[in-house]
């Protein structure tokens, strides 16, 4: 009973402990702070890259792309994990006349919409049920030009955000693409963009003339993925079209290819299961007989989750939080040599109590449970006060940024536009155990000290 | 030989040195002195003869290099570490010169200390209104009723070593051991701590007493001088 009563005055008692709570208590609320702050990035960037990939790949690495993905997409839609399927044409091309190099995506826009995030991207038809690449009547070059024909209205393009509003205002800037909205930059316009694209033959050469085919494409939407990579060189174009204007259309040798397949899961299939079905299936379809030709393209094809194809682009944030945990882990070896140095201190200015405490029969143990329940109670106090203000510091930051007249991260330059102010509460209460194991740590040599502790020595001290 | 039954303490043979420089300095040479119950014994000696060391080692806050402490038969330093504890909170009470009161405590929980090292939370939740009754008495006793809610602090000199006589007393201890009790005291208040003392050896309680000065000495029964670490 003593030692809780000891270790409740010495704490109200004793400024020098009042100061090792506040210790605690930043350290907590720091901690807590920045890694929220760090999980709240590596969250929107793996959401970010989830959304525009869709659930898994099926890809192959070379440009040349594998043929037979008809058939494969048809073992797919009957497959009971897979709930959507789209191929996808992938390659590079030059927007005239600067010849500014982007990279060119094939979809089928409604079916790739449904299989990944991407209609989330648009702004037009953001969300929309069945999104397309179809060029406004009115679209024209000059306006002494005839009406686009029915052939030339499938030939809408998306571009990437930045792309568009460098390419118009030579800023990779958002609030450059609001001005261009402002001045009239619309789908009905006669925004249109021509690109030489560079077909390749099965075999990996150039196809038709060898100089790239170009083709007139209008602008009908833009993506905004929050993707740098994507949002400053993607250009989304119809399936069929850029299939054909790469020549993979089967055209001349009667195997169509795509270089990937976007695979959307059904719920409550987990992703590693989902692949390791799809790769099986994948393994399964090499085996068929009916695979008469293009077999050399399709050995090397992989299936991907979506982690696992935008690794480059997930790992350095993960990397960056990792690193952060071991920077506060360090900082935290400090802040348990601070409670150390205090709660030594706090036990050299006691040992005379300690003396008196051990006259009257209390055992050494029991003097040494008053400092680790002093460590505990310090370390409590500090966790669950920095608990509180690091979640109200996170819950508030965005308004504490906007008080504060700060802009952290600058819209124009980052593809964030709002600091993170989720808390994960798993990740607190871990915090805020090792804060209180770590003050318990530190309280560990002043305990044995203080239960080590000649009482004649003790007393003598006055 | 064991300890007969009215002896209450005996110490047999007792040595003790300290480190003094490259050597040793040699404060108990073969003490042997034995306390009868009900006793008010007197140690007497210059400064530095060795007097509280001796109740010091009586009373198990300190060991011997040699020799022997019985306390009602039983030698202390045969004990375990556990049991010399309850030894000192229940059978045997201290008062120091310098009071050694603990300053975060106000005079009742310095009081009620040594019930409370005895007890665990729920035997302390089961005896605390008879332990504050005890303490209440014991704070009447010694005349502190107008402090007992105050810290050790605000007291004077003669205040605090009432308190840690009736902190002394609480668990009714078999033996009272007293380091030069009035030594940091005025007359007056040093007269107030040795009528306490009288008073409670008039009642049966055993008492050891260190101390220097031979007025206060000629109180108890029986006065031993420690002279060059030996009994007179």
């Amino acid at each position: 009973m003593f030692k809780l009563l000891l270790i409740w005055r010495y704490f109200i008692q004793k400024r020098m402990v009042l100061f090792a709570a506040l210790a605690v208590t930043l350290l907590v609320m720091m901690v807590l702070v920045v890694l929220s702050v760090m999980a709240g990035l590596l969250a929107d960037t793996r959401h970010r890259n989830h959304r525009w990939t869709g659930d898994l790949v099926c890809y192959r690495d070379s440009l040349v792309g594998f043929g037979h993905y008809e058939a494969f997409l048809a073992r797919l839609r009957r497959h009971p994990a897979v709930a959507e399927a789209t191929p996808v044409v992938r390659t590079f091309a030059l927007i005239s006349p600067q010849s500014e190099p982007v990279q060119i995506f094939g979809v089928r826009l409604a079916e790739f919409c449904r299989a990944t995030g991407f209609g989330q991207t648009l702004y037009y038809q953001h969300d929309r049920a069945d999104p397309d690449f179809r060029v406004p009547p009115a679209a024209r070059r000059f306006a002494d030009e005839p009406p686009l024909t029915a052939e030339q209205r499938r030939r809408g393009f998306i571009a990437g955000s930045l792309l568009l509003a460098q390419r118009y205002t030579g800023r990779w800037s958002k609030s450059a693409l609001r001005s261009l909205r402002a001045q009239g930059l619309e789908p009905a316009g006669n925004l249109g963009w021509t690109l030489t694209v560079f077909g390749l033959t099965r075999q990996g050469n150039l196809a038709g003339s060898g100089i790239g085919d170009q083709q007139r494409f209008w602008y009908v939407d833009d993506s905004d993925s929050l993707l740098v990579d994507l949002d400053t060189t993607a250009v989304y174009v119809d399936f069929d079209v850029l299939q054909g204007l790469c020549y993979m259309d089967g055209g001349q040798d009667n195997l169509p290819r795509a270089n990937e397949i976007r695979i959307k899961l059904r719920d409550g299939v987990a992703l590693a299961d989902g692949r390791d079905q799809i790769a099986a299936l994948w393994d399964d379809f090499l085996r068929s007989d009916r695979l008469e030709s293009g077999r050399e393209l399709l050995s090397d094809v992989k299936v991907q989750t979506w982690k696992q194809y935008r690794r480059n682009f997930i790992a350095p944030a993960e990397r960056e939080k990792i690193l952060m945990i071991v920077v506060f882990g360090m900082i935290g070896l400090v802040a348990v040599f601070i409670i150390f140095a205090l709660f030594y201190m706090v036990v050299t200015e006691k040992i005379k109590d300690l003396g008196i405490l051990k006259s009257v029969g209390a055992s050494g143990w029991g003097i040494s449970q008053i400092f680790l329940g002093f460590g505990i109670l310090v370390g409590w106090i500090g966790a669950v006060l920095g608990t509180l203000l690091g979640c109200l510091i996170v819950w508030n930051s965005n308004r504490i940024e906007r008080a504060l007249g700060l802009k952290l991260f600058d819209p124009d330059l980052y593809t964030i536009d709002r600091i993170p102010d989720v808390v994960d509460f798993g990740q607190a209460g871990l915090i805020a155990a090792v804060a209180v194991l770590a003050s318990l740590l530190g309280a560990v040599l002043p305990a044995w000290r203080a239960a080590k502790l000649q009482v004649v020595e003790a007393l003598r001290l006055e | 030989m064991e300890p007969s039954d009215s002896i209450i303490l005996e110490a047999r043979n007792l040595h003790k040195s300290y480190p003094m420089g490259r050597g040793r300095q040699d404060v108990l040479r073969g003490v042997n002195l034995a306390v009868r119950r009900g006793e008010f014994l007197a140690i007497m000696g210059a400064s530095g003869s060795g007097k509280s060391t001796l109740l010091h080692i009586c009373g198990v806050l300190d060991r011997p290099d040699k020799g022997q402490v019985f306390f009602e038969g039983r030698d202390l330093f045969a004990l375990s570490s556990a049991a010399q504890d309850a030894l000192r909170s229940r059978d045997i009470g201290f008062v120091f010169q310098f009071y050694h009161l603990l300053p975060e405590l106000n005079v009742e929980e310095n009081i009620l200390l040594p019930l409370m090292v005895n007890s665990s939370i729920w035997g302390w939740l089961t005896r605390r209104r008879s332990a504050r009754q005890r303490a209440r008495q014991l704070i009447q006793t010694v005349g502190l009723l107008d402090q007992a809610r105050q810290k050790p602090a605000t007291l004077s000199g003669g205040e605090r070593q009432r308190a840690a006589l009736a902190r002394a007393l609480v668990e009714d201890p078999v033996l009272l051991l007293a380091d030069e009790p009035t030594g940091n005291l005025d007359s007056r208040a040093g007269m107030g701590i040795l009528e306490h003392l009288k008073r409670l050896n008039a009642n049966g309680q055993t008492i050891v007493m260190v101390t220097h000065d031979k007025d206060v000495a000629r109180l108890a029964d029986r006065i031993v001088h420690l002279q060059d670490g030996k009994i007179a």
